[in-house]
């Protein structure tokens, strides 16, 4: 068979005939080899294995903000009594592909929704780790976004949507049917926006929402297409709000670039918990070891390196009662007076009651236990 | 078409019958299609010279050995003068949106026979050692390149082992400001000594000029070779050249072919970056005083293991010291028992005023830009 590929072809263009690809590169077109999108996995703790701050602990219901796992937030808007719960499951049936954990997301009650409505998984992509993706640019790189759900009100249609962080909108919506109680994998292929402005610095690049419901202000009609606006799904999203205990169930998300439109993800893969771990931890840890020196009877200056460099010098909250001990008194710390953390370094002047001899040596203590902490957030 | 495999075939034989046809390869009795490219476990690191912890995006001079970003330095010996910088915001074919840019201010239109200037990343032996070169199960790998130049030229790249006794050299030809992918399929060397330890295993050089003495053959040699005698002299007054997305994969099935180019994330790039050089900004240390210029037993865990003892020199002039009272400011480090995991070091604070017996610590006063250089690389 004669192949007849393109004449005056540009750097990338690709070229398929009787189920084969070509990518023209270094001025030659060459087969692609590759059968799926590319392996990387954009989507930071896509099995939900890494919950740090929570565990496997449900959020107070009515609750809307809260993280059941690293870099996974529901965030919600809604009008009162209306209420949700959520949290990360560990479950011993496996997903199809063998993780263990899922987020769950249920309704309260069987409240109504106004249209300033939302409630939704979130996650925001930071810029440098997406910016191969070269989104808002004419060579804007097709994704392959896939994802477990379940749910046991069916069948039932929801709402997936990629958008930028919040200068330039570019939206995309796609709308998805669960059609029975079993889990189900979605894959969808999606063109990469060449509009809309995607930061690729240390700021959030791109947000992925799987949303639970959305009022009319938040919805387009158009599914499977980018827009210019800030929606966060379509018209015809099921309300999961009108069936009180309605359980919706995420897991197993990976978002790949796809630059030969393959429309195929690649096999998933659970990531290793270790380097997950750490991976999450560039956006929230827990200190619990910090050595200082006792500056007055109610203040100490301490410091120690972050367990890893962070994505932005990061905030510092006192978790629980962390003590700080000076050869006598143990004081707990009740503030963090004044912060002097670097992405590599927690550094601040804390607060206790009083009690530590000044110029002694004050190393910090949790006790027997890391909920006592400092939190160290740089969440986008 | 008929397919005329070959005869007597062992396992992992591969067989490609022709340009546009698919590869097989023989397994387990059966010749099977194999769709397959080399290895994707990329063995340079910072490909995409997305890592500039030491100059982020200045522009800094060149001179033998420096670098600007991580894992990659310059390496010259001829009287041009030049710069080099890591570009931000210039995406390449594959979307990477980093290169090295390297700009040559003074030419050196006539260089002598000793004379050469790379662009030169060292790979650590146990990142590379399961190449088995010079063993029994000597793999063969693929590089690929991406290079701009402001002309029409011919230039070099190599692979030489530590101490350059063994050396491998290619060419490629370049058009005239055009982002250029190359890709080049080399048979893993049999001869010579491969170092598979902490020390250096492989070393990749891009060559803008090599002199008469360091130009060979083609291929595989003994000897110290990063050129061929056709190579142009890149070193033109006002010329510059960009590298980027530099990968070198295993390639056991001889496939001659690249993975798709992935930047590597962000994080772990950085990690990767750390086994080698990073900073340890003020806040990190903590010790006792023991003079009043000095804080002994000054300290804290690495935060990756380092490839070897590490260099400790101080970056900045406010990087400053603390016992609770006074605060002068850190002006010399030395090392007393520094490890591969910890850093162990004595700090000197000319300005004194410290109290013998209190703790002390350096303080990061939220900047960045006072620290010391931990330095292990290769």
């Amino acid at each position: 068979m004669a192949i007849n590929f393109p004449t005056g072809p540009t750097a990338g263009q690709l070229y398929s005939a009787g189920g084969k690809t070509w990518v023209y590169q270094g001025g030659v077109w060459q087969p692609t080899y590759t059968p799926t999108a590319l392996p990387k996995n954009y989507i930071v703790n896509p099995c939900m294995q890494i919950s740090e701050q929570n565990g496997d602990a449900a959020s107070v219901l009515g609750v809307t903000s809260y993280y059941p796992a690293d870099q996974w937030w529901m965030v919600a808007s809604l009008t009162a009594p209306t209420t949700v719960q959520t949290y990360r499951v560990t479950k011993s049936n496996l997903t199809v592909t063998g993780s263990k954990h899922r987020l769950l997301l249920t309704a309260g009650d069987n409240s109504s929704l106004t249209a300033a409505n939302y409630v939704a998984f979130l996650q925001r992509i930071e810029g440098q780790r997406m910016a191969d993706l070269r989104w808002g640019t004419a060579a804007a790189k097709s994704v392959v976004l896939r994802f477990g759900v379940s749910h046991d009100t069916v069948p039932i249609t929801m709402t997936v949507t990629l958008r930028t962080p919040g200068v330039t909108w570019a939206t995309y919506t796609a709308s998805y049917t669960i059609p029975n109680t079993a889990d189900q994998v979605v894959t969808l292929a999606i063109p990469g926006p060449t509009t809309g402005t995607w930061p690729v610095t240390n700021a959030a690049g791109m947000e992925v929402w799987f949303v639970f419901a959305i009022g009319s202000n938040h919805a387009v009609n158009t599914s499977g297409v980018w827009n210019t606006g800030s929606a966060l799904g379509i018209v015809g999203q099921n309300n999961n709000l009108f069936v009180s205990g309605a359980a919706f169930e995420l897991f197993d998300v990976g978002l790949y670039a796809d630059p030969y439109k393959t429309g195929l993800a690649p096999p998933f893969e659970v990531p290793e918990y270790g380097k997950e771990l750490l991976r999450c931890q560039r956006y929230w840890n827990k200190v619990v070891t910090l050595r200082g020196v006792a500056t007055s009877a109610t203040n100490v200056r301490a410091s120690d390196l972050l367990p890893v460099q962070m994505r932005a010098a990061p905030t510092m909250t006192v978790g629980g009662t962390p003590f700080f001990y000076d050869g006598t008194s143990q004081p707990t710390i009740t503030a963090v007076a004044t912060s002097y953390c670097t992405t590599a370094v927690a550094e601040a002047n804390l607060t206790s009651a009083g009690g530590w001899v000044a110029g002694r040596s004050t190393p910090m203590s949790v006790g027997t236990t890391d909920a006592n902490h400092f939190v160290m957030s740089a969440r986008m | 078409m008929a397919l005329n495999f070959p005869s007597s075939p062992s396992e992992g034989t591969i067989f490609r019958p022709g340009s546009g046809l698919h590869t097989y390869v023989y397994r387990s009795g059966v010749w099977v299609k194999f769709n397959g490219t080399a290895s994707n476990y990329n063995k340079i690191i910072n490909p995409s010279f997305q890592i500039s912890q030491e100059y982020v995006d200045a522009v800094t001079a060149i001179s033998h050995g420096s670098h600007t970003c991580d894992m990659w330095q310059m390496n010259l010996s001829t009287s041009a003068i030049g710069t080099h910088q890591r570009l931000t915001n210039t995406p390449t074919p594959d979307g990477s949106y980093n290169r090295l840019r390297v700009s040559i201010t003074t030419g050196d239109a006539a260089i002598a026979a000793s004379d050469f200037f790379h662009i030169q990343t060292r790979i650590e032996g146990k990142r590379c050692g399961d190449l088995g070169w010079a063993t029994t199960i000597t793999k063969p790998v693929v590089l690929r390149f991406g290079f701009k130049s402001p002309n029409v030229g011919t230039y070099s790249f190599s692979l030489c082992n530590n101490g350059a006794s063994r050396s491998y050299v290619g060419q490629f030809t370049t058009a005239a400001n055009v982002d250029t992918i190359y890709t080049f399929a080399i048979p893993g060397d049999t001869l010579g000594t491969w170092l598979f330890n902490e020390n250096v295993g492989i070393v990749l050089n891009i060559s803008l000029a090599v002199g008469a003495t360091y130009q060979g053959a083609a291929g595989w040699q003994a000897g110290t070779f990063w050129g061929l005698s056709s190579n142009s002299n890149g070193l033109i007054t006002g010329a510059i050249y960009e590298l980027f997305d530099v990968g070198l994969y295993a390639d056991p099935y001889n496939t001659g072919l690249p993975p798709p180019f992935q930047h590597p994330t962000y994080e772990d790039d950085l990690h990767d970056c750390k086994r080698y050089w990073y900073r340890s900004h003020g806040g990190f240390q903590h010790g006792v005083v023991n003079t009043a210029t000095t804080i002994n037993r000054a300290g804290c865990n690495h935060p990756v293991v380092m490839r070897v003892l590490p260099i400790l020199s101080v970056v900045g002039a406010a990087m400053r010291t603390y016992d609770g009272t006074a605060v002068p400011v850190v002006t010399s480090v030395g090392n007393a028992a520094n490890s591969e995991r910890g850093l162990d070091c004595v700090l000197t604070a000319s300005a004194g005023g410290l109290t013998v017996g209190r703790p002390g610590m350096t303080l990061s006063d939220s900047v960045e830009t006072n620290y010391l250089a931990v330095n292990a690389r290769l």
